[in-house]
């Protein structure tokens, strides 16, 4: 075939950033993260520390929350909370 | 359409000055290289180009062969022109990327100045250009200094077509025209930007766009890129004829074909395959042979990579012969190209009666009275 | 001069949710917290664990661009895209990121020929201690004692100083920072954004999976690391070592916690005995005296 229009284009090597590049995540752990709001004092240890991004926080003064679909279970934000505003729960 | 051509100079240079002043003309952005003997003179006339305000690029003096062709991918992932050059065992310890930039498309132009392999020697057979046969990377061999600015200028459009994007290796012997003078005509600037446009990447690394080149691939995966690279060379098939056609119309020389036949293949029992210096020799025993009466061409690849299958079919099949001259050896089996036109002679059911040599290895030297002979002895 | 937390809040989600890292993953916490404190960051990933959490062609975790490069070719890649950028006109940041093995073994000669030239590039190593990509051999960051898969009876030979190895090249910028500190780190990541050059920071990131760790104790570890003197933080700026104020803190041993408080919550150091920890506080005392000349 001598039309370069009718060629076919190189298939180059790219990847694109994707949320769940791994699939569910979330159905690693046995056991999950769960807020006590009311000791929560709102210091983001939890979020500045989870190594997933799964702990967000939408503003500052909000409360921070968990994308459960993604969080593998890890316990580090149990860990850092000063003030035991999260504790670990069967799932 | 009527073009005025701007007077091309004529210059004694060597094989060397050949691609450094190529390079020069194709304006790359960043080089990388890495001295190797006899490669060297293509970095020092490159660094005293750029020194001097003949070039305006970066040149990164790298520490090693490897960190040349790491550079390079790089510098063209980051949106410009790039070039390196290497010989030998710096070509084997820049392995790894020599895959690397084949497999994923870097559209590298790296001039190798052919030099035999380990123990040390530094004369030149084609054993470092031929271990990366495979590798994805478009191979051109350069019969002359002349052949090896003009492939070295058509290597870069080649490269940077967006229906290729894939490296090219240009080939020239070591020493036999790496550091052997001869008149070149250069064309004018103008005249190469004309030819030669600036770089367009069909993909780079860009923080408003971004994207993960070369991550962790499945089989799958895998199997679409090399399919889409046997893809590339099909295309090429195509293209390098059209580039060599468009550089041959605009500066009256090159010729657009991927094999050079010397002779009168309509007339002829037996065909002469030889690649580079070798092939250029081999034209000067046609005379020595026409005088005993052995009507004899050489078929010439310019380009081995990609195989320029349909077109030494059509030679072929007009002699009753062929005599195949390697200069290196795929060890455990024959010379490259024996073995490849064979596989080809045999796919196209062509009746023809083969031969094969080994010569030159180590930079021996090889001379057309002793082409000649060789031709005699299978008549 | 300590950032508050809710600054960083609406930092760039640089590190996408959902990706291969192990749970509680260090490496991850250094990435994220690194990568976000950058101005549009193009990153160089040789092969290491960063390759492989980067999740399965076409998806991948990282929200940046990212050139995967082989194990030794780091550094010269990323010498090609700083340049090539800048005869583009276009300001980036160039980074290395890559882990111990790549820096401290196969990858010497890239970093040492990009740092002699002075490549504007920030070279970030995820130090865990081996190579834990392919499953926990071991590296010259290994500590003496350490049980890695090519180690295992313990290391016999101690721990690689990469930062003396850096301070021989004359670069402008040096600095240590651990997990257990991430904005100690974000600032360090800072002030090198500033700097023009060859710019290298250690991040010691605990590796749960191949120090048999309890995961959820990863920013622990990280702190007991400096807490104890095994990581001292400091930094080096053209030549003058200023030790990090935590790590200033422990400068003298009789202030450090125990080695054993550190040692004992990893599985690697389980075969040490108390000659093996007493061979290892030696090498660490040594390299504390070895940095201390620099300041």
């Amino acid at each position: 075939m001598t039309n370069e229009n009718e060629m076919k284009d190189p298939v180059l090597p790219l990847g694109r950033p994707t949320i769940g590049s791994a699939g569910n995540t979330g159905t690693w752990r046995s056991i999950k993260p769960v807020f006590i709001e009311e000791k929560c004092i709102k210091c983001y240890e939890c979020w500045l520390n989870c190594p997933e991004g799964t702990i967000r926080v939408d503003a500052d003064e909000e409360f921070p929350y968990i994308d459960y679909v993604y969080c593998k279970g890890c316990g580090i934000c149990v860990h850092v909370c000063p003030k035991e505003a999260l504790e670990m729960k069967p799932e | 359409m009527v073009q005025t051509l701007e007077k091309q100079k004529i210059e004694l240079l060597t094989g060397n000055e050949s691609v450094a002043t190529a390079v020069k003309l194709a304006r790359p952005q960043v080089i990388a290289a890495y001295p190797i003997t006899p490669q060297t003179t293509i970095v020092e006339t490159l660094s005293r180009m750029v020194a001097e305000g003949e070039l305006d690029c970066d040149y990164v003096n790298v520490e090693s062969e490897h960190s040349a062709m790491g550079a390079a991918i790089g510098a063209s992932l980051s949106g410009v022109r790039t070039f390196t050059a290497t010989s030998a065992h710096g070509l084997l310890y820049m392995g790894e990327l020599v895959w690397w930039a084949g497999v994923t498309r870097i559209p590298i132009v790296m001039p190798v100045v052919n030099r035999s392999l380990n123990p040390w020697n530094i004369w030149p057979d084609h054993q470092d250009s031929m271990t990366f046969r495979d590798a994805g990377w478009i191979q051109f061999y350069a019969k002359n200094n002349q052949e090896v600015l003009d492939l070295t200028l058509c290597a870069f459009k080649i490269a940077e077509h967006h229906k290729i994007w894939m490296p090219v290796m240009v080939c020239l012997d070591g020493f036999i025209l790496s550091h052997t003078s001869a008149q070149v005509s250069i064309p004018s600037q103008k005249d190469v930007d004309d030819f030669l446009p600036p770089f367009k990447p069909l993909a780079m690394l860009d923080p408003k766009d971004p994207f993960a080149h070369g991550s962790l691939t499945d089989s799958q995966g895998i199997w679409e890129q090399r399919m889409s690279l046997i893809d590339g060379f099909e295309n090429s098939r195509v293209i390098i004829p059209k580039v060599f056609a468009e550089f041959t119309e605009k500066f009256g020389r090159l010729g657009k074909d991927m094999i050079e036949i010397t002779g009168d293949i309509n007339n002829a029992d037996v065909a002469i395959m030889a690649l580079g210096t070798l092939g250029e020799e081999a034209e000067q025993a046609l005379e020595v042979l026409n005088e005993k009466g052995i009507k004899a061409v050489v078929v010439r690849l310019r380009v081995f990579r990609p195989f320029p299958k349909k077109e030494l079919i059509t030679a072929l099949k007009k002699v009753s012969k062929v005599l195949v001259i390697d200069r290196a050896v795929s060890f455990g089996n024959a010379g490259q190209m024996a073995i490849e036109v064979q596989t080809e002679l045999y796919a196209n059911k062509i009746e023809i009666e083969f031969h094969q040599i080994i010569r030159g290895l180590g930079g021996m030297d090889v001379t057309y009275m002793e082409i000649a002979a060789e031709v005699e002895k299978i008549m | 001069m300590s950032i508050k937390i809710p600054q960083l809040l609406d930092r760039p989600d640089v590190l996408l949710r959902g990706n291969f890292a192990c749970a509680g993953c260090g490496l991850s916490i250094a990435y994220r917290t690194t990568i976000s404190a950058l101005e549009n960051p193009i990153v160089v990933i040789p092969a290491c664990c960063a390759s492989v959490i980067q999740s399965l062609h076409p998806n991948v975790t990282y929200n940046v661009p990212t050139l995967n490069i082989a194990f030794a070719a780091h550094a010269s890649a990323a010498s090609g895209i700083s340049r090539g950028k800048k005869r583009r006109g276009e300001k980036v940041t160039t980074v290395v990121w890559t882990g111990d093995g790549g820096t401290y073994d196969i990858g010497v000669s890239t970093w040492s020929g990009a740092a002699e030239r002075n490549e504007d590039i920030l070279h970030c190593c995820y130090d865990n201690g081996f190579y834990s990509n392919t499953g926990a051999q071991r590296s010259g960051a290994t500590p003496r004692g350490a049980v890695t898969t090519t180690t295992p009876t313990g290391k016999t030979e101690k721990r690689k100083s990469i930062a003396r190895i850096m301070m021989a090249h004359d670069i402008p910028y040096i600095a240590t920072a651990s997990v257990g500190y991430p904005r100690d780190l974000y600032t360090k990541v800072k002030k090198a954004s500033q700097i023009e050059g060859y710019r290298f920071i250690l991040i010691d990131a605990p590796c749960p999976t191949g120090w048999n760790s309890d995961p959820a104790i990863t920013r622990e570890l990280g702190r007991l690391a400096v807490q104890t003197g095994y990581f001292p933080l400091f930094e080096v700026e053209n030549g003058k070592l200023t030790f990090s104020r935590r790590s200033e803190r422990v400068r003298d041993p009789e202030r450090r916690k125990p080695l054993e408080e550190y040692l004992s919550k990893q599985g690697r150091f389980k075969q040490m005995t108390s000659d093996d920890i007493e061979a290892l506080s030696k090498d660490l005392q040594r390299e504390w005296d070895l940095l201390a000349r620099f300041e």
